[in-house]
């Protein structure tokens, strides 16, 4: 049986990039110093900050709040976890209970949306009504409550669960549809601009695998489902498989393509006329691309009255109470 | 000459699918992986609530979780 490349006890998982096999305890060590590397690697987030993590259930966002809890203690950071309760079913029910029981288990303060409660309609019903595909209004949806919530807060970042197979998932895909305008949201943070705060990808140098066993290991509280609504043949999925027969034959190749990708960004080799005009919406106050802002519209149109205003109050009260 | 096989249970998340498959004594997880057609690296397989490598040997008792790497969404 193979041994810990640490210690020397049986090993449980193997890292091939790293060429290495680990016990449980050196693995969750590997696992949270390599989240704390990227904090400091990406200056994610430092002494004093207050970060919004979100959490959905999942065993991204589960790993995440875990090893940005032990970040923020070394680093002397806060943390605030928020949930959107999306109300798709059995589904949405499983998550918030996950994530209610995994901040008890962490002992975060947590804060739970539910879309259907505030603004009166879930997302399955939002798309129904509004006419467009499910995960178009859940994106969204989710991406301005948690700019509000943000913004509300006060907070210094959004800490997303991406991990490193996800964004490469994203990155090719960029570049296979060509939405290379787009391509500098892509790296391990955004920056934060007037009506937005900024986003970090603490998991940008780990990947899905470790993010899962990671998860396991620390006995975290999450939810193992596919979205029922999630596209099977979505180019993002393909990809990953591509990428994963990949890195069989070519270990530490995908580590490689965010780490360049992250430098050619900071480089500027992404710039060239991908600039995007950002404006403020005139119902709501935060981001959008121009005149009213995609959220209001949607919410105008769905519940007749603009939602901008609404979730902003309701964080503005929640936020009191933290 | 053949040893008798031995059956060891499965279960799949999230599909919630399980299964049983013959294997010759002192199979390890990858035997049963390399069966069921699965690659190692797309999941992670815990024995008995706890994480375990591909190395692992199993037996009839073992009970075997298969978790496959997905995004929540």
């Amino acid at each position: 049986m193979a041994k810990c490349a640490k210690c020397g006890r049986q090993a449980v998982i193997r890292i091939p990039y790293a060429r290495m096999w680990l016990c449980k305890d050196h693995f969750i060590e590997f696992f949270e110093t390599r989240v704390l590397k990227a904090i400091r690697r990406y200056g994610l987030a430092k002494k004093g900050d207050r970060v919004l993590v979100t959490v959905s259930g999942g065993k991204d966002s589960a790993a995440l709040l875990s090893a940005m809890k032990r970040a923020g203690e070394e680093l002397g950071f806060g943390i605030i976890a928020l949930h959107i309760d999306l109300g798709i079913g059995e589904y949405s029910r499983r998550n918030r209970e996950a994530v209610k029981r995994l901040a008890a288990q962490l002992g975060t303060k947590l804060l739970v949306f539910d879309v259907k409660e505030v603004l009166g309609m879930s997302i399955p019903e939002m798309a129904f009504m509004s006419r467009r595909p499910p995960c178009s209004v859940c994106g969204l949806v989710k991406r301005y409550v948690i700019n509000a919530a943000a913004v509300e807060l006060g907070v210094d970042a959004v800490a997303l669960g991406h991990n490193m197979d996800d964004m490469i998932a994203y990155i090719m895909k960029a570049f296979i549809t060509q939405d290379i305008s787009n391509i500098h949201k892509l790296g391990p943070r955004t920056e934060s601009l007037k009506g937005a705060v900024g986003r970090i990808r603490p998991l940008y140098d780990t990947s899905e695998r470790e993010a899962l066993a990671y998860a396991l290991m620390k006995g975290l509280s999450f939810n193992h489902a596919e979205c029922p609504n999630a596209a099977p043949e979505s180019i993002e999925r393909e990809v990953k498989a591509f990428m994963s027969s990949l890195e069989r034959n070519h270990p530490s190749i995908k580590v490689q393509l965010v780490r360049r990708f992250y430098k050619n960004l900071v480089s500027g080799g992404y710039r060239g006329g991908g600039e995007t005009s950002v404006s403020r919406c005139p119902v709501c106050g935060l981001i959008s691309d121009g005149g009213v802002c995609s959220f209001c519209r949607l919410t105008k149109k769905l519940i007749g009255r603009y939602g901008g205003p609404i979730v902003r109050e309701w964080f503005s009260k929640a936020g009191k109470g933290l | 000459m053949t040893r008798e096989l031995i059956e060891i249970k499965y279960r799949v998340l999230p599909e919630m699918r399980e299964g049983v498959v013959r294997l010759r004594p002192s199979s390890r997880v990858s035997d049963l992986l390399k069966t069921l057609g699965i690659s190692p690296d797309s999941v992670v397989v815990t024995v008995d609530g706890e994480v375990v490598a591909e190395d692992y040997v199993l037996n009839e008792s073992s009970d075997v979780v298969i978790y496959r790497v997905v995004s929540g969404g």
